[in-house]
């Protein structure tokens, strides 16, 4: 690690705990970290969920973390903060196909294949940071404001199959029905420039960014098998645990006896 | 014996049409070969000045033409940063007739400039063409074709469909390539690109190429929709700057007398082009300058209202502001509402599995402010 997040990487002795902070991804983690055997498990987890009323709003007038918040970032216990803030608004784009069809060319994953007419990726860059814009002032205030490293875990991409979503569409089911489910590689487009945006914001924040196990991923960059579960729009258990095995690998965060 | 002058109307005469009327009611506007009815299809074109007339346009409830319309899914500040509803089609300023000429040929795939894409440096590309129509670039260069090709097409399709074309003639003087002639809108070096005398000309158009090329737009029009009206006009916005080497007043003259002189040509030699007077509206000597902002280059809004009244009155027979309901904000796009709501209603529920957070005691401190900033500026 570099820069500010180099700077906070020192753990000292009685550093015993690990705050994760986020949304629903939050919880198939916690779930994950539960199934864990505790004398396998190399440091505390705590865990806040940063839409609950306790912590509202989570950033106050100029800016500042809500005083529970900062309460809970600043205890001496800590030794690191992983944030899972946000990580679902390119499902907004990229679950169903929109009435009147777009699509985004990606330096990476090329342009759609079916001629489907493309915006600007500056603007729907825009249009997903201004409905994140809470999530990304809040990660703003955390790398400020945490003493020791902080890292960002890079939202799951889009489940690869088509047929397990259609098998598994939970809410998204009428609009399914109504709209058709958008094509796999323009999911995995939109959620790449989304991605895109949290990684540039954690940079700017001096935050680490954890990058999706890459066992949890097929070759297209979506979420394989192992990954699924029942909902659309949050992966299974096994994605968790890798993840979770991942973080404990984490530089900054890694001990002798991480073995999660 | 009488003489002709005792025949002529007030509007013949200096004293009783300019210096004697109060400035708001000099009216210089001539006979008019045709009318703009309020469902013509309006295609907008030229400099910066021809923006105003998309808008009024819109605001007016009048049909002005857009064949490249934001998607409802973006926000109207980011449709507008990204140059959507600027004019009919998202081709940007186009400041010279050669320019036009050109870009009708490229629509069509008739012309292909050699130096068609410019490297930005940071792995972004930029259209020589259109070198401020995209924030920050085009990301790749697969974003840069389809998207010039989507853009074409609304090029064509506005030349084609539309029943009016209004353009402002801006300039004379032009940067183009010595291999082919290409006309850029702005020097290569200055947003985007980078200048080489050995690939990069100026060159100050004269009159005789300005109707030519002109002449030979409206024939390309033509071939296409030969019913199509064409309405004239001459910015009345000074040169930034002039690369003859003379004194830019100077300069901004010879090149606003070339512009005025050609449409004057044009108009009468083609009776479906109109030559319509915003530049004496807004540069003659009745407005005693009051329609220049403080940088003596700009044009106010009382300006462009006071050309857009006399255009509306004399083209529609329509009083500005009267009558016509002003265009609706467009309503959010209703689709990714829903979709935003099924994410929330999917996360939601995650949540519930969730055991409540312990509860903290005050401290805290500010956040600084990185990809918002840099999206939206300061104020984000």
């Amino acid at each position: 690690m570099t820069g500010r997040a180099g700077a906070r990487a020192k753990t000292g002795a009685g550093r015993t705990n690990v705050l994760f902070l986020g949304h629903s991804h939050l919880v198939g983690l916690v779930a994950a970290w539960r199934r864990v055997p505790l004398d396998r498990r190399p440091f505390v987890m705590e865990h806040a969920y940063l839409d609950d009323r306790l912590f509202q709003p989570n950033l106050g007038p100029g800016g500042a973390l809500h005083p529970r918040l900062a309460h809970l970032i600043s205890a001496p216990r800590l030794r690191a903060v992983v944030s899972v803030i946000g990580g679902n608004t390119h499902h907004h784009f990229g679950m169903c196909n929109h009435p009147e069809a777009w699509d985004v060319a990606d330096p990476v994953g090329g342009a759609p294949a079916d001629g489907t007419p493309i915006l600007p990726r500056g603007a729907v860059a825009r249009q997903m940071a201004r409905i994140d814009a809470a999530h990304l002032r809040l990660l703003a205030a955390l790398g400020a404001a945490v003493p020791v490293p902080v890292f960002h875990l890079e939202p799951p991409p889009p489940v690869a199959s088509g047929a397990h979503l259609r098998a598994h569409p939970g809410h998204f089911a009428d609009a399914i029905a109504a709209h058709g489910l958008a094509p796999r590689d323009r999911a995995a487009r939109l959620w790449r420039l989304y991605t895109a945006l949290y990684r540039t914001a954690c940079a700017d924040a001096g935050i680490a960014w954890l990058a999706c196990p890459p066992e949890m991923l097929d070759p297209a960059g979506l979420l394989a098998a192992p990954g699924w579960s029942d909902d659309p729009t949050h992966p299974g258990p096994a994605y968790a645990a890798a993840v979770l095995a991942q973080l404990c690998r984490a530089p900054g965060l890694a001990t002798a006896t991480a073995r999660c | 014996m009488p003489h002709p002058y005792q025949s002529q109307p007030d509007t013949a005469f200096w004293r009783r049409a300019v210096a004697n009327p109060p400035a708001g009611e000099v009216d210089p506007v001539g006979p008019l070969p045709f009318a703009l009815g309020r469902d013509d299809k309006v295609m907008t074109a030229g400099s910066c000045f021809a923006q105003h007339i998309a808008r009024y346009l819109r605001r007016e409830g009048f049909n002005a033409l857009t064949t490249e319309p934001p998607h409802p899914i973006l926000h109207p500040d980011d449709a507008a940063a990204w140059n959507y509803g600027t004019y009919t089609a998202r081709y940007g300023n186009i400041y010279v007739p050669r320019q036009l000429v050109q870009l009708i040929r490229r629509a069509r795939g008739e012309f292909q400039p050699a130096e068609d894409i410019w490297p930005a440096g940071d792995g972004s590309f930029i259209d020589p063409f259109r070198p401020q129509i995209q924030p920050g670039g085009f990301a790749s260069r697969a974003e840069y074709d389809i998207d010039r090709a989507q853009h074409f097409a609304a090029v064509r399709a506005a030349l084609d469909g539309c029943d009016v074309l209004v353009f402002t003639l801006g300039l004379t003087e032009a940067w183009r390539a010595r291999a082919d002639g290409a006309v850029f809108p702005l020097c290569p070096g200055v947003a985007g690109g980078a200048f080489d005398p050995g690939r990069h000309e100026f060159h100050n158009f004269t009159l005789d190429e300005i109707v030519a090329d002109m002449d030979e737009a409206l024939a390309l029009l033509a071939e296409g929709n030969p019913a199509a009206r064409v309405i004239l006009t001459v910015s009345p916005v000074p040169l930034m700057a002039t690369a003859t080497g003379n004194h830019v007043l100077a300069a901004t003259t010879y090149s606003k007398a070339v512009l005025r002189v050609a449409c004057e040509v044009l108009a009468a030699r083609h009776p479906h082009v109109a030559y319509f007077p915003s530049y004496e509206v807004i540069t003659g000597p009745q407005a005693r300058g009051r329609y220049f902002a403080d940088d003596l280059r700009s044009v106010t809004e009382a300006g462009v209202a006071a050309v857009m009244r006399l255009f509306f009155r004399h083209f529609a027979g329509h009083d500005l502001g009267a009558g016509a309901a002003a265009p609706e904000a467009p309503a959010p796009d209703s689709h990714q509402a829903e979709m935003q709501r099924l994410v929330q209603v999917a996360c939601d529920e995650e949540a519930l599995d969730l055991p409540a957070a312990e509860a903290a005691a005050p401290a805290g401190t500010a956040p600084p402010r990185g990809v918002l900033a840099r999206l939206f500026g300061r104020g984000a």
